[in-house]
């Protein structure tokens, strides 16, 4: 049975038109245009139990308005949604009691105050016993190396140590789904790779339902299976992340270096050619013509190397929001 | 309810810890009420040596108004108003996402996170002032008192969080609403004085829209034994009416709620 049941869900946001300059002021106070966006429309989707799914789209997409209606903090226009068998937005305590939303470009911890004491009032608004509070913070600090930080103010820690903090505070009270969103946006390389090591390894021991969203590919790569991609409210695919490549990709890149200088216009017997200089060139290969075409050129230039790949899944990606073809 | 005690002693000791680590803004603070409780005393202190009372109000029943009033604003801006005004904020800046998704009451999270020692200092003044204006004139007996003076303190007490709550809600409908509690405070400073001497029509409004003769009045008039029974009755009941409302009011506006991008 799934954990997340959504169903048409739709979420319209109403607001008032600002048109520039003082006389445009000025008649607003009169009368103002009021304009509907839909943040999302009619989206449908399940998540089962253990799942960590990505949930992928550009700015204005959909994503996070989709989690905070998931989390109860919004409600929706319209449309159904169960997690945990629970309505979201009927904000039952049972219901809170059981899921956590982390917001990476947002802190619920006390700026002023070291997160041990923000982890001291979420303990009592989950109930978590003593024994499991102290079992849990040691565990997490231990995972996420911050032991030597948690007497430290929030405002003093770097951007890395503050979101580990964050999902410290979330994870207090086991919760048996996650929403993050954008959990590792602006921090550095290092700090992400971390992030994402935590999640995965979370993931595995504790069997959380996770929802990621993230901007950064390397985080979907390196954690979902399954994405969904979301684009202007709707959704334009749902599945695993393996077979977004077959089914929107046909065809492979081949980088050749070459010995000697080569010609763009040999090449271009084969297959089209995305770039070209004397002695370096990127193709792109359809499927079926991959072997035919690398034994080609093996026998017939004076290849140095050549690499068969896939397309980046960053490109796929962005070539389903730019076209916006399902 | 155990729950909400421990969560109430959880906030109180970080907002303790605040006020520590703001000494300067904690020593303002003080010295700000004192001030202004200070004037409000001499200005009572140079219009009655103009008078010997105002619409049946003697000095010292003026002193115990202003005591009882500013008793009433002290526990207020010292427990809960500072929480309940930054609801606005909360709203405007999407801070309210966390609070919302939190299993415990929102309305009192958002209440329960500001405390402000500073006002508890000012309190013992306020008593005191209160005990002086009660010595120096009349005073009902103390079995009456001991039965009316906290049910109309709390009720008092429970209308004003609730106006405040009510006001600050507004912040769920409009981006900035200093005007409108800019409004309100003025109006309830005029509470320091005896409404009686607005006339018929203020005297009505200030018993039911803008209860602040049920608010400040009842209880100092409790202390000076110049209340009735039926008065007594009726407070509670406005105080009940105040905060159904307020309750229902951000119930209702929480819908409304739609984040920050």
């Amino acid at each position: 049975m799934p954990i997340i049941e959504v169903k048409n869900l739709t979420k319209k946001y109403e607001y008032y038109k600002k048109a520039p300059g003082l006389l445009a002021s000025m008649k607003s106070l009169f009368h103002r245009e009021k304009l509907y966006t839909e943040a999302v429309k009619n989206i449908s989707f399940t998540v089962e139990e253990g799942e960590l799914v990505g949930f992928l789209g550009p700015n204005g997409a959909g994503k996070t308005t989709t989690l905070k209606m998931l989390s109860g903090i919004l409600y929706p226009t319209s449309g159904e949604a169960k997690v945990l068998g629970h309505v979201p937005w009927k904000r039952e305590k049972k219901y809170q009691k059981q899921f956590a939303i982390v917001m990476g470009q947002k802190n619920q911890l006390w700026w002023d105050l070291p997160a041990m004491d923000s982890f001291i009032l979420n303990k009592e608004i989950y109930e978590v016993p003593d024994a499991q509070f102290k079992k849990t913070v040691d565990g997490l600090a231990e995972l996420l190396e911050i032991k030597d930080i948690l007497d430290v103010q929030v405002r003093k820690l770097s951007l890395g140590q503050r979101m580990k903090c964050e999902l410290i505070a979330a994870l207090l009270h086991q919760p048996k789904v996650l929403f993050l969103d954008e959990p590792t946006i602006g921090l550095d390389v290092v700090s992400q790779q971390k992030m994402r090591e935590f999640i995965k390894t979370y993931n595995e021991q504790k069997k959380t339902t996770i929802l990621l969203t993230s901007h950064y590919m390397e985080d979907v790569k390196a954690l979902c299976k399954r994405v969904i991609i979301i684009d202007h409210g709707e959704i334009r695919y749902d599945g695993a992340l393996s077979a977004l490549i077959d089914k929107y990709v046909d065809h492979k890149v081949i980088t050749v270096t070459f010995t000697k200088p080569v010609e763009r216009v040999d090449l271009e017997k084969f297959c089209p050619v995305m770039e070209c200089t004397p002695l370096r060139a990127v193709l792109n290969v359809p499927n079926e013509e991959v072997k035919k075409v690398a034994a080609k050129i093996l026998t017939t230039y004076p290849v140095d190397d050549i690499l068969i790949d896939e397309v980046p899944v960053e490109d796929v990606i962005r070539r389903i929001f730019t076209t916006g073809k399902s | 309810m155990r729950r909400y005690l421990k969560l109430l002693k959880i906030l109180v000791r970080v907002s303790f810890i605040r006020a520590l680590m703001f000494r300067a803004a904690f020593y303002m603070d003080i010295a700000y009420s004192f001030i202004w409780l200070g004037l409000f005393f001499i200005i009572i202190q140079i219009l009655f040596s103009h008078t010997e009372e105002i619409a049946g109000w003697s000095r010292a029943n003026l002193i115990v108004l202003l005591g009882v009033w500013s008793f009433l604003d002290d526990l207020g801006a010292g427990t809960f108003w500072d929480g309940i005004k930054r609801l606005p904020d909360l709203v405007a800046d999407g801070a309210m996402d966390f609070i919302l998704a939190r299993p415990v009451d929102s309305q009192f999270l958002i209440a329960a996170e500001r405390f402000r020692f500073s006002r508890v200092l000012v309190i013992l003044a306020d008593v005191g002032l209160i005990a002086y204006g009660l010595t120096i004139g009349e005073m009902a007996p103390w079995h009456t008192i001991i039965l009316r003076f906290p049910v109309l303190v709390v009720s008092g007490y429970i209308i004003a969080l609730s106006v405040v709550y009510l006001l600050h809600t507004l912040g769920f409908w409009f981006l900035r609403i200093n005007n409108v509690w800019a409004l309100y405070d003025g109006l309830e400073g005029i509470a320091k004085y005896p409404l009686d001497v607005f006339g018929r029509h203020i005297k009505l409004l200030s018993l039911t829209i803008v209860p602040l003769t049920v608010m400040f009045m009842f209880p100092a008039q409790a202390l000076l034994g110049r209340i009735t029974t039926l008065e007594v009755l009726y407070a509670p009941v406005v105080a009940a009416i105040f905060f159904a409302v307020a309750r229902w009011f951000y119930q209702y506006s929480v819908r409304r709620y739609s984040s920050v991008a």
